[in-house]
Formats: C-alpha cells, sequence, structure tokens
C-alpha cells in the first residue's frame, strides 16, 4: 500500500510547478482605449474585449484531449506552455466550420484562467468609444443570451460582444 | 503552520528525477510514474491472481470503439491489488519535475487520472496517475 508521500506525489509535483510558474506571472496593465477583437464564428460575427486577448495564433499542432467535453478542441504547446484550445461553436450553438486558411485561435486570459478559442477568422482589431458598445438586444435567445456582454456595429453589421469571463467560467471546474 | 509554509513543503525540488513509463493507445502518448507501479504483467497472467481489473478507457474516454493491440497490465497496489490494461508500451525514460506541465485548468474535471503533459521530440505525453485512476468515477 503506498504511503501518503507516495500517494499525494502528484499533487506535490503539481504544487511544486506552480510555485515555479507564479514567479513567471504576467502582470496587467490596464489601457485607457476599449479595444475590440472582431471575429467570425460560422458566418456571424462577434467580438472580444481587446484588454482580454493576449494574442492570436494560427491553429498548429492542436492536440485532442481524451476525456475532455466536446467544447475542448485540445492542448497546444505554445512557447513551452501548454495552453488549452475551445471550441465554442456548439457551446454557442452555431454550426462548426471546416478549418481554413483563415482560422485562427486568439489566446484569452481573465481571472487566473487562460486559453485559446478556436475562430474561423480574425476580421479586425478595432479602437471604440466605450459607449459604442451598447446593452446586447432582449432578442438575442439560447445559449449566446448567457454569454453576451453587449453588441456593437462593423461594417453596418451588427457584432455581439462576448464575455470571456462567462465562457471560461462555463468550463472552469472550481 | 500558516497554509503558504505547509504548501511549500509539500512542494518536490524542480530538479526531482521521475521515471516515466510511456505507452500508446489510441493515437495518443501516455505515461505513468514508474513508482507507482509494482509490477507489469501480460494480462493473461491475471487470471489466476485476487486482483481488481480496469482498463483504461473504463475512465480515460476516446469517444470511439477502442482497440488494445498490445495490452500490458499495470500492477499498482493501493488498500487491495489492481491492474490496469493499458496499449503498446513503448520505452522508459527519465524527466525532472520542471519538465512536466500541469493540465491547463479548463481542460478536464478535477482529479482527472490525467494529471500533466510533458513535451518531447515535439510530441505531447499525457501523464495518468495510477491512484487518480483508481479512484476517479466517470461520469
Amino acid at each position: 500500500m503506498p504511503s501518503p508521500a507516495e500517494r499525494d506525489k502528484t499533487d506535490r509535483i503539481l504544487n511544486t510547478i506552480n510555485e515555479l510558474r507564479a514567479d513567471s506571472m504576467e502582470i496587467e496593465i490596464e489601457e485607457e482605449k476599449i479595444k475590440l477583437v472582431v471575429f467570425t464564428l460560422s458566418d456571424k460575427l462577434f467580438a472580444f474585449y481587446g484588454d482580454m486577448v493576449k494574442e492570436i495564433f494560427y491553429p498548429q499542432n492542436v492536440t485532442s484531449v481524451p476525456g475532455a467535453s466536446d467544447f475542448i478542441a485540445g492542448i497546444m504547446n505554445i512557447r513551452g506552455d501548454i495552453e488549452s484550445v475551445l471550441n465554442i461553436h456548439k457551446l454557442l450553438g452555431i454550426e462548426e466550420s471546416k478549418q481554413t486558411d483563415e482560422t485562427r485561435i486568439i489566446m484569452a486570459a481573465t481571472n487566473n484562467i487562460r486559453s485559446g478559442i478556436l475562430v474561423d477568422s480574425v476580421q479586425d482589431v478595432l479602437d471604440v468609444p466605450e459607449e459604442s458598445v451598447t446593452d446586447p438586444v432582449l432578442t438575442i435567445t439560447g445559449p449566446l443570451k448567457d454569454f453576451s456582454a453587449g453588441q456593437t456595429f462593423y461594417k453596418d453589421k451588427t457584432v455581439i460582444v462576448l464575455d470571456i469571463g462567462k465562457l471560461f467560467n462555463k468550463f472552469s471546474h472550481e | 503552520m500558516s497554509s503558504e509554509i505547509t504548501k511549500f513543503c509539500d512542494c518536490l525540488s524542480p530538479d526531482t528525477e521521475l521515471k516515466i513509463l510511456l505507452f500508446r493507445q489510441m493515437g495518443y502518448k501516455f505515461a505513468v510514474e514508474m513508482s507507482q507501479v509494482t509490477n507489469m504483467v501480460l494480462p493473461e497472467s491475471l487470471t489466476d491472481r485476487e486482483v481488481n481489473i480496469f482498463y483504461l478507457h473504463d475512465k480515460v474516454s476516446f469517444k470511439k470503439d477502442v482497440t488494445y493491440q498490445e495490452p500490458f497490465a499495470l500492477i499498482v497496489r493501493d488498500e487491495t491489488d489492481n491492474a490496469i490494461i493499458v496499449d503498446s508500451p513503448q520505452e522508459v525514460f527519465t524527466t525532472e519535475v520542471r519538465f512536466i506541465h500541469p493540465m491547463p485548468l479548463i481542460t478536464l474535471p478535477p482529479r482527472h487520472p490525467i494529471w500533466g503533459a510533458i513535451v518531447k521530440k515535439e510530441e505531447l505525453i499525457f501523464l495518468i496517475d495510477c491512484y487518480r485512476f483508481l479512484e476517479y468515477e466517470k461520469n
């Protein structure tokens, strides 16, 4: 029978790793302007607040994870860090698209959770006045309603601004 | 003693070496830490033994029909003897704690048997904790 120390070895290893990683935590700086990263899922326009978006990647070497939910596309190695990649199409009730040259992974972070999010294309990064994002319209229903933070317009089309915190909370097991 | 100090004391040194057994199953690479395994035997030899037998796919979902090409059993001694049947052993290698990545927070349910990953030759290897495996109840 394993000793308590042996049984808890995985937890101790994870504690060590977390201590090491805490030393290299990023310090977030608030930006004065509101940035929006506009992207598509299927043929619909969405946006994330830019202050939560860290990087945008080409999707390469995303490894699926056995036992993960359908909303997890997989994990990928980004410069030595292992990051999760979410597939939010199903979560939002949007038809999944095939991966194309325009497919991107938006790396976002909020509330100590960091993950990539698979999108069908990134359209633009906008600097907009805060008041240009209004409350989401009441006609938004279904899963989208649970994750929308507001709406705005881009090239005369409606853009639904998604709340990354709410999306991550949906996946958070803690 | 504060909880912070307790947490610190629970850590292993980043230089601690771990012996890892690599195996391949359903196109994925998995590994277990050798200190958790008391023996490795062929599944056929388990028939006469009093041992709880589990298959990897009992608790780690592959979302498709699972086949075993070259099954072997990892004997894990807990309160009872247990055998976890996995596929296609590859090699044993040594790594250090510092090279292990925890699974990203939102990827898997808490206390899932897959607890971390190692990058080896640009490939991801999923680490399985045998004790967590035995305790884990798949939904």
